[in-house]
């Protein structure tokens, strides 16, 4: 079954169209990375897709099921696990809230990292950037869903923390997850991404299998 | 002063903290979840002491119509959100000039239903009991009970239990608590409608102290919504505020009059406001 | 030339009404044109300032309370003293209201309530306070307006004389709405950082009108009680409150017009029927109240407005003018030392020395590097913990924004900030002006303002030339970012500060802007400080790049030093972007 089918997504704030057409489609098991340079409307399209900005135009379907007018919550229930790219976490809880919110053991998140291990009383705002990050990846791998949305994993790593992200997609992916991964970080998308798309001002303007020479292609294509 | 007459004092101060209290803790928490106050809470307020005082009329017991007054605070809160509120996420200054609306309206009907004349409640406990030689009304000591205990259980639940965790993550973040799976539409039809059952629920504990009209609740509208501005949106915070305040209008009243009490708590959300901006983000309780 | 004879035409007909109604009538008309003064006032702060006040009613009964003492107490010229200390008086406690509401970051709705709660507050002082108002029976035998003994208006000559009044105070406000003081209040509305970095000391524009209000609205309260001759507590009352609320909301909140005219009308229709279903009526008045909120929650004005055609829609001309600046006033660098953030715990920046010569100095970084928190502390916007800098030889160290930005300094944000209300060209003036002309100049100052030359290259850029009078809510977002661009160079700076300008723009735009940044660079002589990703930008623009790590600077050179250097390429190791 096809985890998440996007149909000409038309997405913005006050009147705005960011995103302006935007087609995708994930498979069970596949990780495609959204790229783009900034502003591309990835942001946009993830909270589309997530269902924190309604849609203005198109459809999303998750699980087969049209979720264009959904709520968040009844996306997360067909499967959806996201992690967004400001505070992706919820400051005023402590760490072991933000797990147990969701139904996620704390062991299963300190195996993710085990730092977590020691923090699980701490409130969730006092850690760092990259903390917060590394909480919510842990966050959705012990509770995994059958499709991610990640908005920059990465951000803020150290290159050990930014690998075992890595693995951790990987990981889920090879149990059936799909995985789309919206990602500055080049190197780390193409190494676990089996498919890549790359936005300019709201649509898709090229896309294809991650290949030797992808980053070459992908490089020129963002105009780095 | 004798030591009867401190007892005394401190009963009445603790019945007022207690009364705004249960009222401004709900506003508190309809305002964190939903960016909202609802001006009507002084009429859900009269609601409750209009249930009371149906019930005693057709025959059924005093703590019956309190649960009355329960069921249909909260059900009204319900509809309430459901239809009125729940249009206007995005604009909360239109959603509270709807509660005020709707205050209006519900005024208007008890006015057309009951009348306008003051009514009253018989207290249903006149006894006083006698502790360390001083006489405790009887039905205030269970008054400040009752909303102890309930006021205590709303905090138990927020703290300790799953419920408890969703809508303080939903306070803390609407979008993300969605995002994590927690339904936030009905959890602020419940939380909107819990705060609507305390505001009767006050209400109908008030009823026997006080006189029962369908303006009954624009006097206690003023000491709430000063709670709120003083204690901001959190609800310990509130709770420190109720009590605060009870304190500066009994005593004020007592050693001056009541209209420089009420010039008294005015100036003190003033100099709240002014000195230290209370938050109305960071943690919910 | 028509839209002026209507509203010359408008103006005559009120008088002319109370003058041609009978006695009765128009001494009713007059005391309801004094409401719609009112709600207009309401207005200018709600529809405008964005503030709401739901104890409007203190203000207007503090007027009429003051101008109704002073002319039973005071007996030569009373009547007079009364209506100007009314004013003042009205004024005077807006005025502490705001300073203590409308101070830093504004919650709508606890402001709100600190109106209503001081509306409790007056009614209960007026109701008790019997030896001065009255109490509950108010005050009776006040004088008509009078001279002392010189002369007292008869029924007639005070309702023309009150309506007139009444027109007037209302022209004052649209002036003060319409000028581009209200389009500093319209852009604060939505971007109050924007607001203050082009200028404008926001809290205080926002305290300055909500006092405003409150002396026009006290000033119309004064004159309403030499009308009625009468004062009561229903000129300080809750129904009171809630009318003037729902009138502004009923006519617009938008519209000082429509909000004057509905405030009218409605009294009509209420009086009719209030007195002859008063139950039934305030019923009625709470459901209408729902109803508004819920069907026409803009208003009536605004309604009418969106389903006129185009040509008969308000313009507001603004002249854009162009003269070029003469003489490189610029060359000064600047210098930022030991700037440190620090949120919480964490640390976003940590004492980092900066500085920029004339040209564009691009600051690069892997994402949460610190480069939005460094460029948000040197323009003010969330000052540093500790650090100092400056411009040539001005100290810009704790420097609010708007005072920055009348500096010199220019800031865009990395989101389009702009007033989608507004037009572009209103987008660019309000940017323009901001930065020189005096806060209360700005009130009669013209839409008349001269953008730089590199304004207009970006204009043309984007293609926004032939949009100025086009409303920026209809822009795309590319659109919005070349304006938001050219209001940051609307006047001359000194030192500009760019977040990802070219953000959601496509590879061909973003060359033409970087060919723009850098020749005004040169041409201005001038340091810019762009946050940037596009290393096609930077290769081409930039003559000084920074590279910033977790919060310290890793390394300064220009283009070729740092693509040559060996550490920048370990922290860069797979990083494309």
């Amino acid at each position: 079954m096809t985890l998440l089918e996007v149909h000409g997504l038309v997405a913005g704030y006050a009147g705005a169209r960011i995103v302006t057409g935007l087609d995708l489609v994930i498979q069970p098991g596949e990780v495609v990375a959204l790229l783009g340079r900034n502003g591309a409307g990835k942001s946009t399209a993830v909270s589309a897709i997530t269902g924190t900005l309604p849609a203005m135009d198109g459809t999303v379907l998750v699980a087969g099921a049209d979720v264009t007018k959904s709520q968040p919550s009844r996306r997360y229930q067909l499967g959806m696990r996201a992690v967004r790219q400001d505070q992706p976490i919820l400051r005023d809880l402590t760490v072991a809230e933000n797990l147990r919110m969701v139904g996620a053991s704390k062991e299963a998140a300190a195996e993710c990292f085990p730092f977590l291990a020691d923090r699980a009383s701490q409130r969730a705002g006092t850690l760092s950037g990259g903390e917060q990050k590394m909480l919510a990846v842990a966050r959705t791998a012990a509770n995994p869903g059958t499709l991610w949305i990640l908005d920059e994993p990465s951000e803020g790593l150290q290159p050990k923390n930014v690998d075992r992200c890595a693995q951790l997609i990987r990981g889920a992916a090879a149990r059936g997850v799909g995985v789309l991964l919206v990602e500055q970080h080049l190197g780390m998308a193409l190494t676990v991404a089996d498919r890549w798309l790359v936005m300019e001002t709201g649509a898709v303007i090229d896309q294809g299998n991650v290949s030797a020479k992808t980053h070459e292609t992908v490089s020129r294509r963002l105009a780095v | 002063m004798d030591f009867a007459f401190i007892v005394d004092q401190g009963l009445g101060i603790l019945a007022t903290a207690s009364v705004s209290a249960l009222v401004a803790m709900g506003l508190a928490m309809s305002f964190r979840l939903m960016g909202i106050i609802n001006l009507a809470s002084g009429d859900f307020m009269m609601i409750g002491a209009y249930s009371v005082l149906t019930c005693l009329a057709i025959g059924l017991p005093y703590i019956v119509g309190v649960l009355v007054a329960c069921v249909v605070g909260f059900l009204l809160g319900a509809v309430t959100e459901r239809s009125l509120l729940r249009r206007f996420v995005r604009a909360p200054e239109l959603a509270i000039l709807g509660t005020f609306g709707l205050g209006i309206v519900i005024r208007q009907v008890v006015e057309l239903i009951y009348g306008k004349n003051f009514q009253f409640v018989e207290n249903p406990l006149p006894g006083s009991v006698e502790i360390w030689g001083a006489e405790f009304p009887l039905y205030r000591l269970v008054l400040i009970g009752v909303s102890v205990v309930v006021i205590g259980a709303v905090l138990l639940v927020l703290t300790l239990t799953p419920v408890g965790v969703k809508v303080r993550a939903v306070a803390a973040d609407g979008d993300l608590a969605e995002t994590l799976g927690v339904r936030s539409g009905g959890l602020k039809l419940v939380i909107f409608a819990v705060s609507t059952l305390m505001a009767s629920l006050a209400g109908s504990l008030i009823a026997p102290l006080t006189n029962v009209g369908p303006g009954m609740g624009n006097a206690y509208l003023f000491v709430m919504f000063v709670v709120v501005i003083v204690g901001g949106a959190r609800v310990s915070m509130v709770l420190v505020a109720a009590l605060a305040i009870a304190v500066v209008q009994n005593v004020t009243t007592l050693v001056v009059d009541s209209l420089v009490a009420k010039l008294a708590i005015l100036a003190m959300a003033f100099i709240v406001l002014a000195a230290t901006r209370p938050s109305t983000k960071g943690n919910i309780v | 030339m028509i839209r002026r004879s209507i509203a010359v035409l408008a103006s005559l007909a009120v008088p002319l009404i109370a003058l041609a109604l009978g006695g009765y009538q128009g001494g009713l008309f007059a005391q309801f044109a004094l409401y719609g003064v009112a709600t207009a006032a309401l207005a200018l702060c709600w529809g405008f300032a964005g503030i709401l006040s739901l104890g409007h009613a203190v203000s207007f009964g503090i007027g009429a309370y003051v101008a109704a003492w002073c002319g039973i107490n005071i007996p030569e010229g009373g009547t007079m003293l009364g209506i100007l200390f009314g004013g003042l008086a009205a004024g005077a406690v807006s005025l502490l209201v705001g300073l203590v509401g409308l101070r830093g970051r504004v919650n709508v709705i606890t402001f709100a309530l600190l109106t209503f709660v001081l509306l409790f507050g007056a009614v209960e002082v007026v109701n008790q306070l019997t030896p001065i108002t009255g109490g509950f029976n108010g005050l009776a035998g006040v004088p008509p307006l009078n001279l002392g003994d010189l002369w007292t208006a008869d029924p007639v000559a005070q309702r023309v004389i009150v309506t007139i009044a009444a027109v007037g105070l209302i022209w004052l406000l649209i002036v003060v709405a319409r000028s581009p003081f209200g389009g500093a209040l319209v852009l604060a509305k939505t971007h109050a950082i924007r607001a203050a970095s082009s200028g404008y000391n926001i809290p205080a524009f926002r305290i300055g009108t909500f006092a405003f209000a409150g002396v026009v609205t006290g000033l119309a309260g004064a004159l309403f009680s030499t009308q009625t001759q009468f004062v009561a507590p229903d000129q300080i009352s809750l129904l009171l409150a809630t009318n003037f609320v729902l009138w502004a909301m009923i006519g617009s909140r938008t519209s000082i017009i429509g909000a004057f005219f509905t405030a009218i009308v409605i009294s009509y229709i209420t009086n009719e029927l209030a007195d002859k279903f008063l139950t039934l009526w305030l019923l009625a008045m709470g459901i209408i109240f729902i109803a508004v909120v819920v069907l026409i929650p803009d208003g009536i004005a605004e309604a009418v407005l969106k389903r006129l055609p185009e040509r008969w829609r308000p313009r507001r001309a603004v002249t854009l003018t162009t003269t070029e600046q003469g003489g490189a006033g610029g060359g000064q660098a600047l210098e930022a030392t030991g700037i440190t953030c620090t949120f919480a715990k964490f640390t976003a920046v940590d004492n980092v020395d900066f500085s920029a010569r004339s040209g564009v100095h691009c600051l690069i970084g892997p994402n949460g590097a610190g480069k939005s928190t460094l460029l948000n502390a040197l323009s003010g916007t969330v000052p540093p913990t500790s650090g100092k800098w400056r411009v040539g030889n001005t100290d810009l160290t704790k420097m609010r924004p708007w005072k920055m930005a009348r500096a010199g300094v220019a800031r865009k944000f990395q989101a389009p900030a702009i007033a989608p209300e507004l037009t572009v060209a209103q987008n660019l003036a309000v940017a323009r002006l901001g930065v020189t002309v005096h806060p209360f100049a700005l009130i009669f100052s013209p839409w008349r303002a001269d953008l730089t030359s590199t304004a207009w290259r970006i204009l043309e850029t984007g293609d926004l030339v032939k949009l100025l009078d086009t409303p920026a809510s209809r822009l795309a977002h590319g659109q919005r970012q070349v304006l938001e661009l050219a209001m940051t160079f609307a006047s001359r700076p000194t030192l500009v500060l760019l977040d990802e300008p070219t953000a959601g723009m496509t590879a061909a735009e973003t060359a033409s802007i970087a060919d723009i940044l850098r020749t005004e660079a040169a041409g201005l002589d001038i340091p810019i400080v762009v946050v940037e990703h596009d290393m096609a930008l930077i290769r081409s623009a930039a003559s000084a790049v920074t590279v910033l790590q977790a919060g310290r600077v890793l390394a300064t050179g220009t283009v070729a030093e740092i693509e040559n250097n060996a550490e920048v390429t370990r922290a860069y190791v797979g990083e494309g972007l």
